[in-house]
């Protein structure tokens, strides 16, 4: 990105298709010059090329451009007043219906929307230069995908800093407040357990992974995924189905190279405590309910005796 | 499903958070699913790690995303099941369509029967067998004996051999119909110019079984046309007649000559037939025409002991074995026209008189329907007619067409009930133009009154009927005043100080009478302290006619529906009215009631002029 080379190859393609691009971006409407889009096309160009890319990469890239999105983000964050009118005929309504989906609750949804409304707008200054964000729009994606993804950041990023801040009331009425502190992690009797399940999961491919950590450790939906991933739900099944077991023999395998045998390996993994699910409710029941009988039986007999 | 181990779980809750997460740019586009492959990559790798951005995409995508492979739409449209199922669905109503006009067209040619020529007398119709050749053979001893051949291929011609020996005297020891019939060839009505006209009664008397044909050409011997032969139209069966006897009693002689005969129909037909030679050889020989071709019977009239007639003579033989109770068919065959006459509600009109005229010349056949309603006609040539219907009590229907004689036609006819002479003429009135007024109004007239049809002569009802209207006329919440000209489904409220009946106009209804000029100027007073503060309770609107009347015994009359406003004081012997009016009572325009708040009770007799109080 540095390197003499990407900027001169960019700045050779974006000279050879700025009157194309400019011109399918419709910049004159929104009173983009033609200068300042090759500056535009340039800065876009050498963000994304490195000095291993080719030429014709490069062209790949700008012809899978958004031009139309970008011109018209760019020419909002530069300011004029036209790209804005259009920016917020089209815009405005889904922004706000965004953040409701995201938000799922409408006056957070509002202070969600008009923050990022001061964010695009550029209300923070640097150098004495309003920045706007759109100005970070290269137009990889849609701009309304962009804006949902820039609004999403913002919701993770909020709801990151405010899950810490619980009022007591809340607590209280949770019934948390007293709540015994989470148990210190059972720490693995074996080492080589970890060591063992951390090479798997190394070498697992980074879909694979994916799918376990999306489905495992966030919660999502086998639909979820499948969309994330824009495959079919069922094909998320299948793939969990298969990891599991796969990852579960690969264990075993390293768990035998590293010296255990194989029952060993398996009742590693099996015999964790925490998978234990001991009903004690149940056991509980059994001993009560055996007593009564017992009782019962004798109030029996002393009611026979007697007849 | 199966569960990973649980150490799976923690080891991949702790692995090392990812760091550069990527633009919000590549998010989208990865979301998009927009990013060339080898970026998708680094993304995956990174979401894989990074629960924070995993989250985002997860919210980025759109909500309710069809998921591509699995449900993406057939690709060519024209093929799929919802187009094909209209497509049969269309097939289906073709393939019964078909079925239908098959069936009628079977159906149609089947009875050359509804035609009836009067020659043979009222004959029986052979109605549900289509190419019958019926012979009557009646002999003596059994003088209605009746054979029937049948031949079942060949359109219908039906010729009748008649005997001129069964006309008049000899009907009742001698009878010979033949009915021949012949693949493609145009019936042609031929007499034998025998003597006067034939008419089955006279030949036979009516069959005792089946109904009579109605249909009856009315066949005559022209003598004179006999002498002015006009050409046929052509016909494959040169046709050769003799008159008188010689027609039965021998052989016709064969010889292919200047034959020329004529029928005549219905007095003023077109002139049928005379053919001169071409006389079919086989038929002109005399050879039987028995060629029994596939079936095709030809049959034979022998009158007593005689010799098999041949083609000398020909008629129509017409005979319904249809019983009455049997919906009759007109099966028109080639060369005949036949139909149906029906009324408005489809019940069929017997003795209706059908009139065919040819357009060229003036001539035309007629016939009658039976009381099945249906008639026949053969022997048409082929050209343009007029036909017309008509029966009594009923209007004369009139159709033009183009009749070809090689194909069958029906004709069917629909009259409707009224003389012909009727003409039931349909005006609507207008309502007037009044430009000089600009208040709409509608007289109801009395006849209007007798004569809209309204349940309980509800005279309301016929107001709402105007074109143009009085107001209804409401209080709205507020005690304002509202009027609707659209039977209540808008509303306008009314400001009754906003055009008041200049005091000259009307200086009699703007105060009472007795009222002192420093009581008017009181009233005026109150008039404008009132605009503000003006509640209505009760309206009374009879026509154009409203009194409202309200709090503070505001009274207000208005004699144009609403437009101009006028205060009223009612005031009697120094007394004025006070409190609020909570009801009027106008049920003309002239006398009314105003009950007020304060338990008085103000009558007026002359349109509220004076006033009464009780």
């Amino acid at each position: 990105m540095s390197s003499a080379k990407p900027n001169s190859a960019v700045q050779s393609v974006v000279n050879e298709l700025l009157a194309d691009l400019h011109a399918k971006g419709g910049c004159e409407k929104i009173g983009l010059t033609r200068e300042s889009f090759a500056v535009i096309l340039c800065e876009v160009g050498s963000k994304h090329a490195t000095a291993a890319t080719s030429e014709t990469e490069i062209r790949t890239f700008f012809l899978s451009l958004r031009v139309d999105e970008l011109a018209l983000a760019r020419a909002c964050a530069a300011g004029h007043d036209s790209a804005w009118e259009i920016f917020l005929t089209r815009f405005r309504e889904k922004l706000y219906l965004s953040a409701l989906r995201i938000a799922r609750e409408d006056s957070a949804a509002r202070e969600l929307a008009d923050t990022l409304y001061a964010d695009l707008y550029g209300t923070n200054t640097r150098d004495g230069q309003r920045v706007s964000k759109l100005a970070s729009y290269t137009g990889r994606g849609s701009l309304e995908g962009w804006l949902r993804t820039v609004l999403s950041q913002e919701y993770v990023n909020r709801y990151r800093r405010t899950k810490r801040l619980v009022s007591l009331d809340e607590e209280s009425e949770e019934g948390v407040q007293f709540r015994a502190p989470d148990p210190e992690p059972v720490s693995c009797s074996d080492h080589r357990l970890a060591q063992a399940t951390d090479e798997v999961l190394a070498v697992l491919a980074a879909e694979d992974r994916l799918v376990l950590s999306a489905y495992y450790l966030d919660g999502r939906t086998l639909a979820e995924i499948a969309r994330m991933l824009g495959v079919h739900e069922s094909t998320i099944s299948r793939k969990l189905d298969k990891l599991a077991k796969s990852l579960r023999k690969q264990i075993v395998a390293a768990l035998a190279r590293r010296g255990m045998s194989r029952r060993q390996a398996e009742e590693a993994l099996e015999v964790d405590v925490r998978d234990l699910q001991l009903d004690i409710r149940r056991s509980l029941a059994q001993e009560s309910s055996s007593s009564a009988f017992s009782e019962k039986r004798v109030e029996a007999r002393v009611r026979e005796g007697p007849g | 499903m199966q569960n990973v181990p649980k150490i799976v779980r923690e080891r991949l809750q702790a692995a090392p958070p990812a760091v550069n997460h990527p633009d919000a740019d590549v998010l989208t586009a990865f979301a998009e699913r927009s990013l060339p492959d080898l970026e998708r990559i680094v993304v995956l790798e990174h979401l894989a790690r990074c629960g924070d951005c995993r989250d985002i995409v997860a919210l980025v995508l759109p909500e309710a995303e069809p998921v591509g492979v699995a449900v993406r739409p057939s690709p060519s449209g024209w093929l799929t099941w919802p187009a094909l199922r209209w497509g049969f669905v269309a097939a289906g109503v073709v393939a019964i369509a078909s079925v239908g006009i098959l069936q009628f067209q079977r159906s149609s040619p089947s009875s050359p029967p509804a035609m009836a020529l009067k020659q043979s007398g009222p004959v029986e119709l052979a109605a549900n067998e289509p190419k019958k050749a019926v012979a009557e053979f009646v002999a003596p001893p059994q003088p209605q004996k009746k054979e029937k051949l049948q031949s079942p291929a060949a359109p219908a011609f039906a010729d009748s051999f008649v005997s001129p020996n069964a006309t008049g005297s000899e009907n009742d020891n001698k009878k010979a119909v033949a009915r021949l019939e012949e693949p493609q060839a145009p019936a042609i009505p031929q007499v034998n110019s025998g003597a006067g006209s034939f008419h089955g009664a006279a030949i036979g008397g009516p069959l005792p079984h089946g109904p009579r044909v109605a249909n009856q050409w009315q066949l005559q011997n022209n003598a004179a046309q006999n002498q002015a032969p006009i050409p046929m139209p052509p016909s494959p069966f040169a046709k050769q007649q003799q008159a008188g006897g010689a027609s039965v009693n021998g052989p016709v002689p064969g010889a292919p000559g200047k034959m020329s005969e004529t029928v005549e129909v219905s007095g003023a037909a077109p002139v049928m037939t005379t053919q001169d030679a071409t006389l079919d050889a086989r038929h002109s020989q005399n050879l039987p025409p028995a060629e029994p071709s596939s079936g095709e019977n030809y049959a034979y009239a022998v009158g007593k002991a005689k010799p098999p007639v041949p083609l000398a003579s020909r008629a129509a033989g017409v005979a319904n074995n249809q019983t009455g109770q049997d919906q009759a068919r007109v099966q028109a065959a080639p060369g005949q026209i036949g139909g149906f006459v029906v009324d408005p509600t489809g019940a069929v009109v017997s003795n209706a008189r059908i009139t065919i005229t040819p357009a060229a010349t003036g001539g035309s056949a007629t016939a009658v329907t039976n009381a099945q309603g249906a008639w026949l006609i053969a022997g048409l040539p082929t050209g343009s007619y007029k036909a017309q219907a008509e029966a009594p009590g009923f209007r004369t229907a009139v159709l033009d067409f183009t009749y070809d004689a090689n194909h069958s036609s029906i004709y069917s006819f629909s009259l409707s009930p009224g003389s012909a002479s009727e003409m039931v003429e349909v005006a609507s009135a207008q309502a007037p133009v009044q430009p000089e007024t600009a208040t709409i109004g509608n007289t109801i007239t009395n006849r209007e009154v007798s004569q809209i049809p309204i349940v309980g002569r509800n005279l309301t009802q016929i107001a709402d009927l105007s074109p143009a209207v009085l107001p209804r006329w409401a209080i709205n919440s507020a005690g304002g005043l509202q009027r609707s000209f659209d039977r209540g489904n808008t509303w306008q409220s009314v400001d009754v100080n906003a055009n008041p009946v200049p005091s000259a106009a009307v200086p009699s209804l703007q105060v009472s009478a007795k009222t002192t000029p420093a009581k008017a100027k009181d009233a005026d007073k109150t008039l404008k302290r009132d605009a503000a503060t003006l509640t209505f309770r009760a309206i009374s609107a009879m026509e154009s006619d409203v009194w409202a009347g309200g709090s503070a015994g505001a009274l207000y009359h208005s004699a144009d529906a609403g437009n101009h406003w006028t205060r009223v004081i009612p005031a009697s012997a120094g007394a004025t009215l006070t409190g609020d009016i909570l009801s009027l009572e106008f049920p003309d325009p002239q006398h009314g009631k105003v009950s007020t708040s304060t338990a008085q009770v103000w009558t007026t007799s002359d349109a509220g002029q004076t006033w009464q109080k009780q």
